[in-house]
């Protein structure tokens, strides 16, 4: 593969392939990832799918928000299970409305940190400001001219965590 | 605070680049694909585990190896460490930051918020350079990233002691004794042995060259685990993922090994392996075309069973290649 056949434009994602050079040589390439530069909206069209159906489950009760960040993840229950310490069966028990009141709060740290959220989002759906900034087309300078944006802080205590509504323009 | 001057670079593959940025700090002067290539990095699997959703393909060797091969082939000396104590980690990465020694540490990737959210999945064997800190952040030398990054103490803590398969378990290492004359031919040697071994020999029906003919069998089976045709679609855009974006270097680590074979030619001047690294290259250029076509089958949805075949077959034709390819590199490496 020549090097100019490697080449994408995509300042987001960049990746480090391997492609002939002009003199021959065989070496490093920095470049736009390919699949992320053309087709990241595929990506994001799929997971949105995936988080609506399973938010719309969650308002239905017919799972739990451990379910929904698990499929919002594509985790499976036994990489899960891995990852909390506990057995497939009781992971499978927690990812259902009936059990999700049974869950330890200790447990529940133990899934939020999996999943890097706070303990307090398996309580209330929001998205924050930090979230949106990954999101392809975010702008800051837009998300500035919005009246109030949310941002979640981590505080010295690991079950609690500041949700702050910012005034943009004080 | 600790800042320790660290020329950052980026690398195709996590392990090999913080191996290769950490040897180059201490002194020695060696290439991504050079560490790569002697620690017989390249490899090929097709794995379908309960882990999995879906069956993944993997093109290098297992998460650890290129630093142990690589460490007995050159006879440099590492220091390693595994901790139970994420405290007792931190106190001790802090202590050698400020005794100015870069660290490289095993983290889940998940945690790397430097990195946009959509690449950013639990995988427990990333690796990258820790190279300074400055209150609760630290700084980080990630060959996946342009630039050195920053992550918050929290998360790198999270990233060391995640748990699961692999588990990193607080794991770093860093050089303690490179030698002044390494015997670099010895290690190309070696480093090539095996890697024939690892493709042509092992009997395992999923790994080496027999791992791609599976991959090539299997294809076909995917909808089967599908529950629509968008999750299959977005399950075929990943091999394209696994072969050029998940830190291989394009063509699932072909084009950085035919980047080693044309190095360690030169080296020993054995025109045969140039020949050979060429060979590489259009094997290659096979893989990418693999990448390209499925993605392109994903975006237009065009997922039925006879497309399926048509990759199922190209995919066939590596191996034919790769098979042939390896045992002609079984026969130069012993006449060299």
């Amino acid at each position: 593969m020549k090097e100019k056949d490697v080449l994408t434009d995509f300042k987001a994602h960049q990746v480090i392939l391997y492609a002939e050079k002009g003199d021959n040589s065989i070496g490093p390439v920095q470049t736009g990832s390919y699949i992320s530069g053309h087709y990241i909206d595929e990506f994001y069209n799929f997971m949105g799918k995936i988080e609506r159906e399973s938010f719309e489950k969650l308002q239905n009760g017919d799972i739990s928000p451990v379910c929904l960040y698990m499929n919002i993840e594509e985790m499976t229950v036994s990489e899960l299970a891995s990852r909390v310490g506990l057995s497939k069966r009781r992971v499978k028990k927690h990812l259902t409305h009936k059990y999700f009141p049974t869950i330890k709060v200790s447990e529940l740290k133990k899934y939020a940190d999996v999943f890097n959220i706070p303990v307090a989002n398996f309580f209330q759906i929001i998205t924050t400001r930090q979230d949106n900034e990954w999101r392809p087309g975010f702008k800051s300078d837009v998300e500035n001219q919005k009246p109030v944006v949310i941002s979640q802080i981590a505080t010295g205590n690991p079950y609690v965590v500041l949700t702050k509504p910012e005034l943009t323009h004080p | 605070m600790s800042n320790i001057p660290f020329n950052h670079v980026m690398a195709a593959h996590c392990e090999s680049g913080t191996l290769t940025a950490m040897l180059n700090h201490h002194g020695l002067k060696i290439s991504e694909p050079m560490v790569f290539g002697i620690s017989s990095g390249i490899f090929f699997g097709y794995m379908k585990t309960p882990m999995l959703h879906f069956p993944a393909v993997i093109a290098r060797i297992q998460p650890g190896k290129i630093r142990k091969n690589f460490a007995k082939r050159s006879g440099i000396q590492f220091i390693t460490r595994k901790y139970s104590d994420p405290l007792e980690a931190e106190r001790e990465l802090d202590s050698l930051l400020e005794q100015n020694q870069p660290v490289a540490v095993q983290v889940d990737f998940f945690y790397m918020d430097y990195f946009p959210a959509w690449i950013r999945v639990h995988i427990n064997v990333h690796f990258l350079a820790v190279i300074g800190k400055n209150g609760d952040t630290y700084r980080v030398s990630d060959g996946y990233h342009p630039e050195i990054a920053e992550i918050s103490r929290e998360n790198l803590r999270k990233g060391r002691f995640a748990t699961g398969s692999m588990a990193p378990k607080g794991f770093m290492y860093y050089p303690v004794n490179v030698p002044a004359e390494i015997d670099f031919r010895a290690g190309i040697r070696k480093g090539i042995k095996d890697t024939v071994f690892y493709m042509l020999k092992i009997p395992l029906p999923f790994l080496g060259v027999k791992g791609i003919r599976r991959f090539a069998d299997k294809i076909v089976q995917w909808p089967k685990y599908a529950r629509d045709m968008d999750e299959l679609a977005h399950e075929i855009f990943r091999i394209n993922v696994m072969l050029e974006d998940q830190g291989t270097g394009g063509g699932g680590f072909r084009y950085m090994y035919a980047s080693f074979l044309r190095e360690a030619g030169m080296l020993m001047d054995a025109p045969m392996l140039q020949d050979l690294s060429r060979r590489m290259m259009d094997i290659g250029d096979g893989w990418r075309e693999i990448s390209l076509y499925s993605s392109r089958m994903a975006k237009n949805r065009d997922l039925g069973t006879e497309k399926l075949k048509e990759l199922g077959d190209m995919i066939r034709a590596r191996a034919d290649l790769e098979a042939v390819f390896f045992k002609d590199l079984k026969k130069t490496i012993a006449q060299l």
